[in-house]
């Protein structure tokens, strides 16, 4: 049923659906196999077009082994993002999967793609006005220059701190990756500190507005 | 066949019960799993000032299994109860676990808690708070049981650690007067990243949860159940199927709660129960019959 397609060195993967049923930028699923792995494992959505969904996964992790099989899915999970005005998208690494959706829903005034390595840029579809950064440049330091003040982020933890501190005067929003297990706002494990206490990645978020969260105690 | 069971005069319309903590106080899971088909809801651990909970990462992924370092995180006793306590669906028995850090706690939340519940579990065994175990501590595990006998005339669980001798806790238990045991909590273990040499958890420990430890708590279950068969046990720890709630029945649990499983599928608890049902039909036994049945010599 299930599509895979692998990038050149076979460091990432996109899985292919087909999925009749809707889902928002900002919404993810857990993906499992019959066999594993036993805690389905969360994965923001890539793409939703003509009833085939998309997912973007980093190979030789815990799920690769089990990509084979039949996947089972569960979801939507996750608040839709509403569409913001004039917005910076910025993603980082495999955090760009978010972002491509949002950015194929909403479409964006500007884009910033932050990758570890040529392999994931020459692999994704990437819309045509993006500027893209490999290390050591980073998204960061490139957003600095955009006269644009809605950002909406997904990447790595040292990413998110780096645009709040270096942009302060920026409203930034982060669509936040954790490890989780329920998926459902019921275990409290994909726990983040927020201005109104310890709020849930999966039933909260994934998107929070940076300035209302604890980036320290989250990303300790 | 009939899967009844009672329980210190509470009825359980089957066996089924569902552990404390992964699923919280119920609100999401019932969107999923309607009370009326699973014998009892146990709430997450409830103490009496609110709970932050510890920093995260708080779970780390094993195989067959889930390391988790919660922290006992919860609003508190009194929103709990203005919050919570009205939802909470009389369709299956009420169990709401009681935690804290001494007896005044305990009796402060069992108190408090006792009207809205048809059980009250006492939780002497959490694995993600600082300091020591409570139950091995014999002469505080004491004070804190008469302190709850005090507060309410509601049966009392008292849920145990698998990291102790589980004989030796049940002797307090039982000597405290208390008929029905948990066995148990979450089991203690530890992951390390071999990238950095650190532990993935800050605390360094978590909890233990999933299939992973099930042997460990059957055989822990069996064990209690050989050395007290006045005492009820409540088995719990890594059931996935029906075939695992059998195996903890014939070791010798009356009930069979089940957290992480429900957790990550909570439509599952229902093919559980229906699972269940069409495994003692085809053995024609009550559910009543096979517990224990290990210490009987088997199936005759
Ligand atoms: C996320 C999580 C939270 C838990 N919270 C509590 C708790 O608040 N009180 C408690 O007595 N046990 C708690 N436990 C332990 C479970 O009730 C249960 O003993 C353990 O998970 C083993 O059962 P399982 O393998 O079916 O999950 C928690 C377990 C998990 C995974
Ligand atoms: S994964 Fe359980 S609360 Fe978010």
């Amino acid at each position: 049923m299930e599509m895979l397609k692998i990038s050149e060195k076979g460091s990432y993967v996109l899985l292919e659906l087909p999925y009749n049923g809707k889902a928002m930028p900002g919404q993810f699923f857990t993906i499992k196999a019959k066999t594993g792995p036993y805690i389905p494992r969360p994965f923001s959505v890539y793409e939703l077009k003509d009833g085939n969904l998309k997912f973007l996964i980093k190979a030789g992790g815990e799920m690769q082994q089990f990509l084979n099989e039949d996947i089972i899915i569960d979801g939507p999970f996750g608040n839709p993002i509403s569409k913001i005005d004039d917005v910076l998208l910025i993603a980082g690494g495999v955090g760009y999967a978010p972002i491509h959706f949002y950015a194929l829903v909403y479409g964006f005034k500007e884009m910033i793609i932050g990758m570890p390595d040529d392999e994931l840029f020459d692999f994704v579809d990437i819309p045509d006005h993006c500027v893209y950064v490999v290390n050591p440049t980073t998204p960061v330091d490139l957003a600095k220059l955009s006269p644009l003040k809605n950002i909406l982020v997904c990447g790595p933890h040292e990413m998110i701190k780096g645009l709040k501190r270096d942009l302060p005067e920026s409203t930034l929003y982060a669509i936040m990756e954790e490890k989780m297990a329920c998926a459902r706002g019921m275990c409290e494990g994909c726990a983040v500190m927020t201005r109104d206490g310890v709020k849930f990645v999966c039933k909260d978020g994934p998107t929070f507005k940076v300035s209302e969260v604890d980036l320290e105690w989250t990303y300790q | 066949m009939d899967l009844s069971i009672e329980i210190e005069g509470i009825h359980f319309k089957n066996p089924i019960v569902t552990a404390s903590g992964p699923l919280g106080f119920g609100d999401e899971l019932f969107k999923y799993v309607s009370p009326g088909i699973i014998g009892g809801f146990t709430s997450k651990t409830v103490t009496p000032e609110p709970i932050t909970g510890n920093m995260p990462p708080r779970l780390v992924y094993i195989q067959n299994g889930l390391l988790n370092s919660i922290g006992l995180q919860n609003p508190g006793v009194d929103l709990f109860i203005q919050k919570t306590v009205p939802f909470l669906s009389k369709a299956c028995v009420r169990i709401i676990s009681v935690g804290g850090e001494n007896p005044e706690d305990f009796a402060d939340v069992t108190r408090k808690v006792e009207k809205f519940a048809d059980m009250i579990e006492v939780n002497l065994s959490c694995p993600n708070v600082g300091g020591k175990v409570i139950v091995s501590d014999s002469q505080l595990t004491k004070e804190i049981l008469s302190g709850c006998k005090a507060m309410t005339k509601k049966p009392l669980i008292a849920k145990l650690s698998l990291d102790l001798d589980v004989v030796r806790q049940s002797q307090i238990i039982s000597d405290s007067g208390i008929k029905i045991v948990n066995i148990g909590n979450s089991i203690q273990g530890a992951r390390f990243n071999f990238k950095t040499g650190k532990p993935f958890l800050k605390h360094v420990k978590g909890g233990l949860s999933g299939p992973a430890f099930m042997p460990i708590a059957l055989w822990k279950v069996y064990q209690v159940k050989e050395a007290f068969e006045d005492l009820m046990v409540i088995g719990l720890g890594g059931v996935t199927k029906a075939e695992d709630v059998m195996e903890y029945a014939i070791a010798g649990a009356s009930i069979v709660e089940i957290g992480t499983q429900t957790m990550i599928d909570p439509k599952s608890i229902q093919k559980i129960i229906e699972d269940l049902k069409n495994m003692l039909e085809a053995l024609k036994l009550d559910f009543k019959a096979i517990v224990n049945v290990s210490h009987r010599g088997g199936f005759r």
